[in-house]
Protein backbone atom coordinates (compact mmCIF):
# COMPACT_ATOMS: atom_id res chain seq x y z
CA UNK A 1 0.00 0.00 0.00
CA UNK A 2 2.83 2.40 0.90
CA UNK A 3 4.44 1.76 -2.49
CA UNK A 4 1.14 2.41 -4.30
CA UNK A 5 0.56 5.62 -2.34
CA UNK A 6 4.12 6.78 -3.01
CA UNK A 7 3.66 6.08 -6.72
CA UNK A 8 0.37 8.02 -6.84
CA UNK A 9 1.89 10.98 -5.04
CA UNK A 10 4.82 10.97 -7.49
CA UNK A 11 2.39 10.94 -10.44
CA UNK A 12 0.44 13.83 -8.94
CA UNK A 13 3.69 15.75 -8.36
CA UNK A 14 4.80 15.07 -11.97
CA UNK A 15 1.51 16.43 -13.34
CA UNK A 16 2.12 19.75 -11.59
CA UNK A 17 5.51 20.26 -13.29
CA UNK A 18 6.14 22.39 -16.37
CA UNK A 19 8.14 21.15 -19.40
CA UNK A 20 11.55 22.25 -18.07
CA UNK A 21 10.96 20.71 -14.63
CA UNK A 22 9.71 17.49 -16.23
CA UNK A 23 12.94 17.23 -18.20
CA UNK A 24 14.89 17.72 -14.99
CA UNK A 25 12.69 15.13 -13.25
CA UNK A 26 13.54 12.49 -15.86
CA UNK A 27 17.25 13.29 -15.86
CA UNK A 28 17.33 13.00 -12.05
CA UNK A 29 15.41 9.72 -12.25
CA UNK A 30 17.86 8.28 -14.81
CA UNK A 31 20.98 9.37 -12.92
CA UNK A 32 19.75 8.15 -9.52
CA UNK A 33 18.75 4.76 -10.95
CA UNK A 34 21.60 4.47 -13.44
CA UNK A 35 22.98 1.34 -11.82
CA UNK A 36 19.64 -0.48 -11.96
CA UNK A 37 19.17 0.51 -15.60
CA UNK A 38 22.69 -0.73 -16.35
CA UNK A 39 21.88 -3.99 -14.61
CA UNK A 40 18.69 -4.58 -16.62
CA UNK A 41 20.59 -3.95 -19.86
CA UNK A 42 23.38 -6.30 -18.74
CA UNK A 43 20.91 -9.06 -17.86
CA UNK A 44 19.13 -8.82 -21.22
CA UNK A 45 22.42 -8.68 -23.14
CA UNK A 46 23.88 -11.64 -21.23
CA UNK A 47 20.74 -13.71 -21.84
CA UNK A 48 20.93 -12.98 -25.56
CA UNK A 49 24.61 -14.01 -25.65
CA UNK A 50 24.19 -17.10 -23.45
CA UNK A 51 20.62 -18.21 -22.74
CA UNK A 52 21.79 -20.49 -19.91
CA UNK A 53 22.13 -17.34 -17.80
CA UNK A 54 18.45 -17.30 -16.84
CA UNK A 55 18.05 -21.06 -16.50
CA UNK A 56 16.64 -22.41 -13.23
CA UNK A 57 20.04 -23.80 -12.25
CA UNK A 58 21.77 -20.48 -12.88
CA UNK A 59 19.19 -18.50 -10.91
CA UNK A 60 19.49 -20.95 -8.01
CA UNK A 61 23.28 -20.55 -8.20
CA UNK A 62 22.91 -16.76 -7.96
CA UNK A 63 20.55 -17.09 -4.99
CA UNK A 64 22.91 -19.52 -3.24
CA UNK A 65 26.01 -17.36 -3.77
CA UNK A 66 24.12 -14.27 -2.60
CA UNK A 67 22.83 -16.06 0.51
CA UNK A 68 26.40 -16.88 1.54
CA UNK A 69 27.33 -13.19 1.39
CA UNK A 70 24.25 -11.69 3.03
CA UNK A 71 25.37 -12.05 6.70
CA UNK A 72 28.70 -10.27 6.15
CA UNK A 73 26.97 -7.49 4.19
CA UNK A 74 24.41 -7.02 6.98
CA UNK A 75 27.22 -6.77 9.51
CA UNK A 76 29.27 -4.27 7.55
CA UNK A 77 26.09 -2.29 6.79
CA UNK A 78 25.80 -1.40 10.47
CA UNK A 79 29.38 -0.10 10.53
CA UNK A 80 28.74 2.03 7.42
CA UNK A 81 25.57 3.49 8.98
CA UNK A 82 27.88 4.73 11.76
CA UNK A 83 29.97 6.48 9.04
CA UNK A 84 32.69 3.89 9.47
CA UNK A 85 33.85 0.76 7.73
CA UNK A 86 35.32 -2.61 8.63
CA UNK A 87 38.33 -3.90 6.76
CA UNK A 88 38.76 -6.88 9.08
CA UNK A 89 35.52 -8.57 7.97
CA UNK A 90 37.11 -10.88 5.42
CA UNK A 91 39.83 -12.09 7.78
CA UNK A 92 37.30 -12.73 10.55
CA UNK A 93 35.33 -14.83 8.05
CA UNK A 94 38.54 -16.74 7.32
CA UNK A 95 39.35 -17.28 11.00
CA UNK A 96 35.86 -18.52 11.88
CA UNK A 97 35.75 -20.70 8.75
CA UNK A 98 39.05 -22.35 9.78
CA UNK A 99 37.82 -22.82 13.36
CA UNK A 100 34.54 -24.35 12.17
CA UNK A 101 36.35 -26.61 9.71
CA UNK A 102 38.85 -27.80 12.35
CA UNK A 103 36.00 -28.75 14.68
CA UNK A 104 33.99 -30.49 11.96
CA UNK A 105 36.59 -32.64 10.24
CA UNK A 106 35.54 -36.25 9.83
CA UNK A 107 37.05 -38.70 12.37
CA UNK A 108 38.07 -40.91 9.44
CA UNK A 109 40.07 -38.13 7.77
CA UNK A 110 43.73 -39.08 7.67
CA UNK A 111 45.17 -35.61 8.41
CA UNK A 112 42.55 -34.43 10.90
CA UNK A 113 43.83 -31.40 12.81
CA UNK A 114 42.62 -32.64 16.20
CA UNK A 115 42.70 -36.43 15.78
CA UNK A 116 41.37 -37.28 19.25
CA UNK A 117 38.40 -34.94 19.09
CA UNK A 118 34.96 -36.13 17.93
CA UNK A 119 32.88 -34.16 15.45
CA UNK A 120 31.27 -31.26 17.33
CA UNK A 121 27.54 -30.59 17.08
CA UNK A 122 27.02 -27.86 14.41
CA UNK A 123 24.83 -25.78 16.75
CA UNK A 124 27.69 -25.59 19.28
CA UNK A 125 30.09 -24.64 16.47
CA UNK A 126 27.69 -21.83 15.50
CA UNK A 127 27.85 -20.48 19.06
CA UNK A 128 31.65 -20.72 19.04
CA UNK A 129 32.10 -18.85 15.74
CA UNK A 130 29.54 -16.22 16.74
CA UNK A 131 31.49 -15.68 19.96
CA UNK A 132 34.86 -15.47 18.18
CA UNK A 133 33.50 -13.00 15.62
CA UNK A 134 31.82 -10.96 18.34
CA UNK A 135 35.08 -10.70 20.31
CA UNK A 136 36.92 -9.27 17.29
CA UNK A 137 34.02 -6.88 16.70
CA UNK A 138 34.10 -5.88 20.36
CA UNK A 139 37.80 -4.99 20.06
CA UNK A 140 37.09 -2.93 16.94
CA UNK A 141 34.18 -1.13 18.55
CA UNK A 142 36.06 -0.43 21.75
CA UNK A 143 38.98 1.28 20.03
CA UNK A 144 36.66 3.27 17.75
CA UNK A 145 34.34 4.37 20.53
CA UNK A 146 36.69 4.83 23.47
CA UNK A 147 39.70 6.41 21.78
CA UNK A 148 37.88 8.01 18.82
CA UNK A 149 40.22 6.25 16.38
CA UNK A 150 39.09 6.11 12.78
CA UNK A 151 37.38 2.77 12.00
CA UNK A 152 39.53 2.44 8.86
CA UNK A 153 42.74 2.39 10.91
CA UNK A 154 41.40 0.21 13.72
CA UNK A 155 39.99 -2.42 11.41
CA UNK A 156 43.10 -2.33 9.23
CA UNK A 157 45.10 -3.23 12.33
CA UNK A 158 42.71 -5.97 13.45
CA UNK A 159 42.72 -7.33 9.89
CA UNK A 160 46.47 -7.95 10.20
CA UNK A 161 46.16 -9.29 13.74
CA UNK A 162 43.41 -11.73 12.76
CA UNK A 163 45.45 -12.88 9.74
CA UNK A 164 48.34 -13.66 12.04
CA UNK A 165 45.99 -15.58 14.35
CA UNK A 166 44.71 -17.60 11.37
CA UNK A 167 48.25 -18.51 10.34
CA UNK A 168 49.09 -19.59 13.89
CA UNK A 169 45.84 -21.53 14.30
CA UNK A 170 46.21 -23.61 11.15
CA UNK A 171 49.78 -24.47 12.18
CA UNK A 172 48.63 -25.99 15.48
CA UNK A 173 48.95 -29.66 16.34
CA UNK A 174 51.25 -30.51 13.45
CA UNK A 175 48.85 -29.29 10.77
CA UNK A 176 51.61 -26.95 9.48
CA UNK A 177 49.31 -24.68 7.49
CA UNK A 178 47.67 -27.44 5.46
CA UNK A 179 44.16 -26.70 4.14
CA UNK A 180 41.42 -27.90 6.46
CA UNK A 181 39.22 -30.24 4.48
CA UNK A 182 37.64 -33.68 4.88
CA UNK A 183 34.59 -32.24 6.62
CA UNK A 184 32.07 -34.55 8.24
CA UNK A 185 28.99 -35.48 6.21
CA UNK A 186 26.55 -34.43 8.92
CA UNK A 187 28.09 -30.95 8.95
CA UNK A 188 27.98 -30.68 5.17
CA UNK A 189 24.36 -31.84 5.15
CA UNK A 190 23.57 -29.29 7.89
CA UNK A 191 24.90 -26.41 5.75
CA UNK A 192 24.73 -27.50 2.11
CA UNK A 193 22.03 -30.14 2.38
CA UNK A 194 18.38 -29.32 1.92
CA UNK A 195 15.32 -29.81 4.08
CA UNK A 196 13.19 -28.51 1.22
CA UNK A 197 12.10 -30.78 -1.65
CA UNK A 198 14.15 -30.59 -4.84
CA UNK A 199 12.67 -29.47 -8.14
CA UNK A 200 13.67 -29.50 -11.78
CA UNK A 201 13.91 -33.30 -11.85
CA UNK A 202 15.96 -33.28 -8.69
CA UNK A 203 18.65 -31.03 -10.16
CA UNK A 204 17.65 -27.81 -8.38
CA UNK A 205 18.37 -27.89 -4.64
CA UNK A 206 17.79 -25.08 -2.14
CA UNK A 207 20.70 -25.39 0.32
CA UNK A 208 20.04 -24.95 4.03
CA UNK A 209 22.33 -21.91 4.21
CA UNK A 210 19.80 -20.02 2.06
CA UNK A 211 17.27 -20.59 4.85
CA UNK A 212 19.90 -19.51 7.39
CA UNK A 213 20.43 -16.28 5.43
CA UNK A 214 16.68 -15.63 5.40
CA UNK A 215 16.49 -16.15 9.17
CA UNK A 216 19.46 -13.83 9.76
CA UNK A 217 17.91 -11.16 7.53
CA UNK A 218 14.65 -11.27 9.50
CA UNK A 219 16.53 -11.05 12.82
CA UNK A 220 18.61 -8.10 11.61
CA UNK A 221 15.52 -6.34 10.26
CA UNK A 222 13.88 -6.62 13.67
CA UNK A 223 17.05 -5.34 15.38
CA UNK A 224 17.44 -2.38 13.01
CA UNK A 225 13.80 -1.34 12.88
CA UNK A 226 12.03 -2.51 15.99
CA UNK A 227 14.53 -2.11 18.80
CA UNK A 228 15.86 0.89 20.69
CA UNK A 229 19.37 -0.22 19.79
CA UNK A 230 18.53 0.05 16.08
CA UNK A 231 17.11 3.52 16.46
CA UNK A 232 20.13 4.56 18.49
CA UNK A 233 22.41 3.24 15.74
CA UNK A 234 20.77 5.49 13.15
CA UNK A 235 20.78 8.44 15.55
CA UNK A 236 24.50 8.06 16.25
CA UNK A 237 25.21 7.66 12.54
CA UNK A 238 23.28 10.82 11.66
CA UNK A 239 24.64 13.07 14.38
CA UNK A 240 26.53 11.62 17.34
CA UNK A 241 26.49 14.93 19.24
CA UNK A 242 22.72 15.30 18.95
CA UNK A 243 22.31 11.63 19.88
CA UNK A 244 24.47 12.15 22.95
CA UNK A 245 22.43 15.20 24.00
CA UNK A 246 19.26 13.15 23.51
CA UNK A 247 20.47 10.60 26.04
CA UNK A 248 21.84 7.91 23.72
CA UNK A 249 24.91 6.10 25.05
CA UNK A 250 27.06 6.66 21.95
CA UNK A 251 30.01 4.58 23.12
CA UNK A 252 27.84 1.58 24.01
CA UNK A 253 25.98 1.83 20.68
CA UNK A 254 29.19 1.89 18.63
CA UNK A 255 30.65 -1.06 20.52
CA UNK A 256 27.45 -3.08 20.15
CA UNK A 257 27.18 -2.36 16.41
CA UNK A 258 30.72 -3.58 15.82
CA UNK A 259 30.16 -6.60 18.06
CA UNK A 260 27.01 -7.53 16.16
CA UNK A 261 28.90 -7.08 12.89
CA UNK A 262 31.62 -9.44 14.14
CA UNK A 263 29.00 -12.04 15.01
CA UNK A 264 27.66 -11.78 11.45
CA UNK A 265 31.16 -12.35 10.05
CA UNK A 266 31.36 -15.46 12.25
CA UNK A 267 28.14 -16.77 10.77
CA UNK A 268 29.48 -16.16 7.25
CA UNK A 269 32.62 -18.10 8.18
CA UNK A 270 30.48 -21.01 9.40
CA UNK A 271 28.62 -21.16 6.08
CA UNK A 272 31.74 -20.72 3.97
CA UNK A 273 33.67 -23.45 5.80
CA UNK A 274 31.27 -26.05 4.42
CA UNK A 275 30.49 -24.34 1.14
CA UNK A 276 34.16 -24.02 0.14
CA UNK A 277 35.11 -27.35 1.66
CA UNK A 278 38.84 -26.66 1.86
CA UNK A 279 39.71 -23.81 4.24
CA UNK A 280 43.09 -22.15 4.47
CA UNK A 281 44.75 -18.90 5.45
CA UNK A 282 43.38 -17.06 2.43
CA UNK A 283 39.77 -18.02 3.00
CA UNK A 284 37.68 -14.86 3.21
CA UNK A 285 40.31 -12.72 1.51
CA UNK A 286 38.72 -9.49 0.18
CA UNK A 287 35.21 -10.55 1.17
CA UNK A 288 34.76 -7.12 2.79
CA UNK A 289 35.19 -5.41 -0.60
CA UNK A 290 32.19 -7.15 -2.11
CA UNK A 291 30.17 -6.62 1.07
CA UNK A 292 30.91 -2.87 1.20
CA UNK A 293 30.12 -2.56 -2.51
CA UNK A 294 26.80 -4.35 -1.99
CA UNK A 295 25.91 -1.99 0.87
CA UNK A 296 26.69 1.10 -1.21
CA UNK A 297 24.72 -0.21 -4.18
CA UNK A 298 21.86 -1.00 -1.80
CA UNK A 299 21.65 2.59 -0.59
CA UNK A 300 23.63 2.52 2.67
CA UNK A 301 25.28 5.91 2.61
CA UNK A 302 28.81 6.66 3.81
CA UNK A 303 27.42 9.98 5.04
CA UNK A 304 25.87 7.98 7.86
CA UNK A 305 22.46 7.47 9.38
CA UNK A 306 20.92 5.99 6.23
CA UNK A 307 20.40 2.38 5.27
CA UNK A 308 17.83 -0.37 4.97
CA UNK A 309 18.07 -4.13 5.36
CA UNK A 310 16.09 -4.56 2.14
CA UNK A 311 18.56 -2.30 0.36
CA UNK A 312 21.55 -4.33 1.55
CA UNK A 313 19.93 -7.62 0.47
CA UNK A 314 19.07 -6.08 -2.90
CA UNK A 315 22.62 -4.79 -3.25
CA UNK A 316 24.06 -8.26 -2.57
CA UNK A 317 21.80 -9.79 -5.24
CA UNK A 318 22.54 -7.06 -7.80
CA UNK A 319 26.28 -7.40 -7.32
CA UNK A 320 26.10 -11.18 -7.60
CA UNK A 321 24.00 -10.96 -10.77
CA UNK A 322 26.60 -8.66 -12.30
CA UNK A 323 29.49 -10.98 -11.34
CA UNK A 324 27.74 -14.08 -12.71
CA UNK A 325 26.77 -12.19 -15.88
CA UNK A 326 30.42 -11.27 -16.47
CA UNK A 327 31.33 -14.96 -16.15
CA UNK A 328 28.61 -16.02 -18.57
CA UNK A 329 29.92 -13.41 -21.03
CA UNK A 330 33.33 -15.10 -20.64
CA UNK A 331 34.98 -11.76 -19.96
CA UNK A 332 38.63 -12.07 -18.98
CA UNK A 333 39.09 -12.52 -15.21
CA UNK A 334 41.50 -9.58 -15.04
CA UNK A 335 39.04 -7.26 -16.73
CA UNK A 336 36.27 -8.43 -14.38
CA UNK A 337 38.16 -6.76 -11.51
CA UNK A 338 38.27 -3.50 -13.47
CA UNK A 339 34.54 -3.61 -14.20
CA UNK A 340 33.71 -4.45 -10.57
CA UNK A 341 35.80 -1.51 -9.39
CA UNK A 342 34.08 0.84 -11.84
CA UNK A 343 30.66 -0.34 -10.67
CA UNK A 344 31.64 0.41 -7.06
CA UNK A 345 32.84 3.88 -8.13
CA UNK A 346 29.56 4.52 -9.95
CA UNK A 347 27.56 3.47 -6.87
CA UNK A 348 29.65 5.74 -4.60
CA UNK A 349 29.37 8.65 -7.04
CA UNK A 350 25.58 8.33 -7.20
CA UNK A 351 25.49 8.21 -3.39
CA UNK A 352 27.66 11.35 -3.20
CA UNK A 353 25.43 13.05 -5.78
CA UNK A 354 22.29 12.36 -3.73
CA UNK A 355 24.05 13.85 -0.69
CA UNK A 356 25.04 16.98 -2.64
CA UNK A 357 21.51 17.46 -3.97
CA UNK A 358 20.14 17.18 -0.41
CA UNK A 359 22.76 19.67 0.82
CA UNK B 1 8.19 47.81 27.49
CA UNK B 2 11.23 48.92 25.50
CA UNK B 3 13.48 47.22 28.01
CA UNK B 4 11.49 44.04 27.60
CA UNK B 5 11.86 44.23 23.81
CA UNK B 6 15.62 44.80 24.11
CA UNK B 7 15.93 41.87 26.50
CA UNK B 8 13.91 39.74 24.12
CA UNK B 9 16.13 40.75 21.14
CA UNK B 10 19.28 40.06 23.13
CA UNK B 11 17.89 36.67 24.08
CA UNK B 12 17.11 35.93 20.43
CA UNK B 13 20.64 36.86 19.42
CA UNK B 14 22.08 34.70 22.16
CA UNK B 15 19.96 31.77 21.01
CA UNK B 16 21.15 32.29 17.42
CA UNK B 17 24.79 32.41 18.59
CA UNK B 18 24.35 29.19 20.56
CA UNK B 19 22.62 27.54 17.60
CA UNK B 20 25.41 28.68 15.27
CA UNK B 21 28.11 27.44 17.65
CA UNK B 22 26.30 24.12 18.09
CA UNK B 23 26.00 23.81 14.32
CA UNK B 24 29.73 24.54 13.87
CA UNK B 25 30.59 22.08 16.59
CA UNK B 26 28.35 19.47 14.99
CA UNK B 27 30.02 19.99 11.62
CA UNK B 28 33.45 19.83 13.25
CA UNK B 29 32.54 16.67 15.15
CA UNK B 30 31.15 15.17 11.96
CA UNK B 31 34.52 15.79 10.32
CA UNK B 32 36.36 14.42 13.37
CA UNK B 33 34.12 11.38 13.34
CA UNK B 34 35.33 10.57 9.85
CA UNK B 35 32.90 12.00 7.35
CA UNK B 36 35.91 13.37 5.56
CA UNK B 37 35.03 15.03 2.30
CA UNK B 38 31.34 14.63 3.00
CA UNK B 39 31.66 17.19 5.80
CA UNK B 40 33.71 19.51 3.65
CA UNK B 41 32.33 22.97 2.91
CA UNK B 42 33.74 22.89 -0.61
CA UNK B 43 31.02 22.94 -3.23
CA UNK B 44 31.23 20.28 -5.92
CA UNK B 45 29.59 20.90 -9.28
CA UNK B 46 26.61 18.63 -9.86
CA UNK B 47 27.16 18.80 -13.62
CA UNK B 48 30.73 17.57 -13.12
CA UNK B 49 29.40 14.74 -10.98
CA UNK B 50 26.80 13.81 -13.62
CA UNK B 51 29.45 13.86 -16.32
CA UNK B 52 31.74 11.65 -14.26
CA UNK B 53 28.96 9.12 -13.64
CA UNK B 54 27.99 9.11 -17.32
CA UNK B 55 31.61 8.58 -18.43
CA UNK B 56 32.10 5.66 -16.04
CA UNK B 57 28.86 4.03 -17.19
CA UNK B 58 29.89 4.40 -20.83
CA UNK B 59 33.30 2.84 -20.07
CA UNK B 60 31.65 -0.14 -18.31
CA UNK B 61 29.18 -0.68 -21.14
CA UNK B 62 31.90 -0.42 -23.79
CA UNK B 63 34.14 -2.87 -21.90
CA UNK B 64 31.33 -5.39 -21.62
CA UNK B 65 30.30 -5.09 -25.27
CA UNK B 66 33.86 -5.07 -26.63
CA UNK B 67 35.23 -7.97 -24.59
CA UNK B 68 32.18 -10.19 -24.96
CA UNK B 69 32.11 -10.12 -28.75
CA UNK B 70 33.59 -13.63 -28.95
CA UNK B 71 32.19 -15.26 -25.84
CA UNK B 72 33.92 -18.31 -24.48
CA UNK B 73 36.84 -19.16 -22.27
CA UNK B 74 40.03 -20.35 -23.90
CA UNK B 75 40.95 -23.98 -23.19
CA UNK B 76 44.54 -24.93 -23.99
CA UNK B 77 45.69 -28.51 -24.45
CA UNK B 78 49.32 -29.12 -23.50
CA UNK B 79 50.33 -32.51 -24.94
CA UNK B 80 53.71 -32.35 -23.15
CA UNK B 81 55.64 -33.59 -26.21
CA UNK B 82 52.93 -35.92 -27.49
CA UNK B 83 51.41 -36.01 -30.98
CA UNK B 84 49.22 -34.73 -32.49
CA UNK B 85 49.27 -31.17 -31.22
CA UNK B 86 45.77 -30.07 -30.26
CA UNK B 87 44.58 -26.55 -30.99
CA UNK B 88 43.08 -24.27 -28.37
CA UNK B 89 39.29 -24.12 -28.31
CA UNK B 90 36.72 -21.72 -26.92
CA UNK B 91 34.08 -23.03 -24.54
CA UNK B 92 31.25 -21.03 -23.03
CA UNK B 93 30.85 -20.68 -19.28
CA UNK B 94 29.28 -23.69 -17.54
CA UNK B 95 29.62 -25.92 -20.62
CA UNK B 96 31.53 -29.16 -20.99
CA UNK B 97 34.71 -29.46 -23.03
CA UNK B 98 34.46 -31.81 -26.02
CA UNK B 99 36.95 -34.62 -25.37
CA UNK B 100 39.99 -34.23 -27.64
CA UNK B 101 41.81 -37.15 -29.34
CA UNK B 102 44.33 -39.02 -27.17
CA UNK B 103 47.91 -37.85 -27.77
CA UNK B 104 50.71 -40.42 -28.22
CA UNK B 105 54.22 -40.14 -26.80
CA UNK B 106 56.86 -42.72 -27.67
CA UNK B 107 57.58 -45.05 -24.76
CA UNK B 108 54.71 -43.73 -22.68
CA UNK B 109 51.06 -44.53 -22.08
CA UNK B 110 48.54 -41.70 -21.97
CA UNK B 111 46.61 -41.58 -18.65
CA UNK B 112 44.38 -38.51 -18.90
CA UNK B 113 44.13 -34.73 -18.87
CA UNK B 114 44.92 -32.83 -15.66
CA UNK B 115 44.78 -29.25 -14.36
CA UNK B 116 47.89 -27.58 -12.93
CA UNK B 117 46.73 -28.34 -9.38
CA UNK B 118 46.65 -32.08 -10.13
CA UNK B 119 42.90 -32.39 -10.63
CA UNK B 120 41.91 -35.06 -13.16
CA UNK B 121 39.47 -33.50 -15.63
CA UNK B 122 36.27 -35.44 -16.19
CA UNK B 123 34.89 -34.56 -19.63
CA UNK B 124 31.53 -36.15 -18.74
CA UNK B 125 30.72 -33.91 -15.75
CA UNK B 126 33.17 -31.01 -15.37
CA UNK B 127 32.32 -27.61 -16.83
CA UNK B 128 34.38 -24.56 -17.72
CA UNK B 129 34.47 -21.55 -15.40
CA UNK B 130 37.53 -19.65 -16.60
CA UNK B 131 40.48 -19.69 -19.02
CA UNK B 132 42.33 -22.95 -18.36
CA UNK B 133 45.03 -25.35 -19.49
CA UNK B 134 44.75 -29.11 -19.56
CA UNK B 135 48.03 -31.02 -19.53
CA UNK B 136 48.41 -34.59 -20.79
CA UNK B 137 49.73 -37.02 -18.19
CA UNK B 138 51.71 -40.10 -19.21
CA UNK B 139 53.23 -43.13 -17.53
CA UNK B 140 56.01 -45.37 -18.84
CA UNK B 141 54.56 -48.02 -21.15
CA UNK B 142 54.67 -51.75 -20.22
CA UNK B 143 57.22 -52.50 -22.96
CA UNK B 144 59.64 -49.92 -21.65
CA UNK B 145 59.19 -51.15 -18.08
CA UNK B 146 60.01 -54.71 -19.19
CA UNK B 147 63.15 -53.48 -20.96
CA UNK B 148 64.22 -51.62 -17.84
CA UNK B 149 63.68 -54.79 -15.75
CA UNK B 150 65.78 -56.83 -18.22
CA UNK B 151 68.57 -54.26 -18.13
CA UNK B 152 68.54 -54.29 -14.35
CA UNK B 153 68.85 -58.10 -14.32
Amino acid sequence: MNIVNAFHSKVEYYNTLDAKDRKKFWSEMIINNALYILLIIAVIYTYVKNNKFLSAGSIMNIISLSAANIPIALGIGGCIVLTGTDLSAGRVVGLTACIAASLEQSVEYATKMFPNMPVINPWIVILIVLAVGAVVGLVNGFFVAKFKLHPFIVTLATQLIVYGIILMYISLNGNNGQPLSGLDKTFNDFVKGSILPTFGDGKIVVPNYVLMAIAITIIMWVIWNKTTFGKNMFAVGSNPEAANVSGVNVMKTIILVHTLAGAMYGMTGFIESSRIGSNQANTGLNYECDAIAACVIGGVSFVGGTGKISGIVLGVFLLRIIFVALQFLAINQNLQYVIKGLIILIACSIDMRKYLVRK
Amino acid sequence: MEENLKTSEQTDEKIKDVAKKTDEEVQKSKRDFGLGIYGSKKNISLKLMDGLIAVMIVVVVLCIFFFSRNPGFRVRFNTDGGEPQIEDIKVKYDEKIPEPPEPHKKGYEFKGWYLSNGYHWDFETDTVGNDMELKAYYELSDEVLEQIDELEE
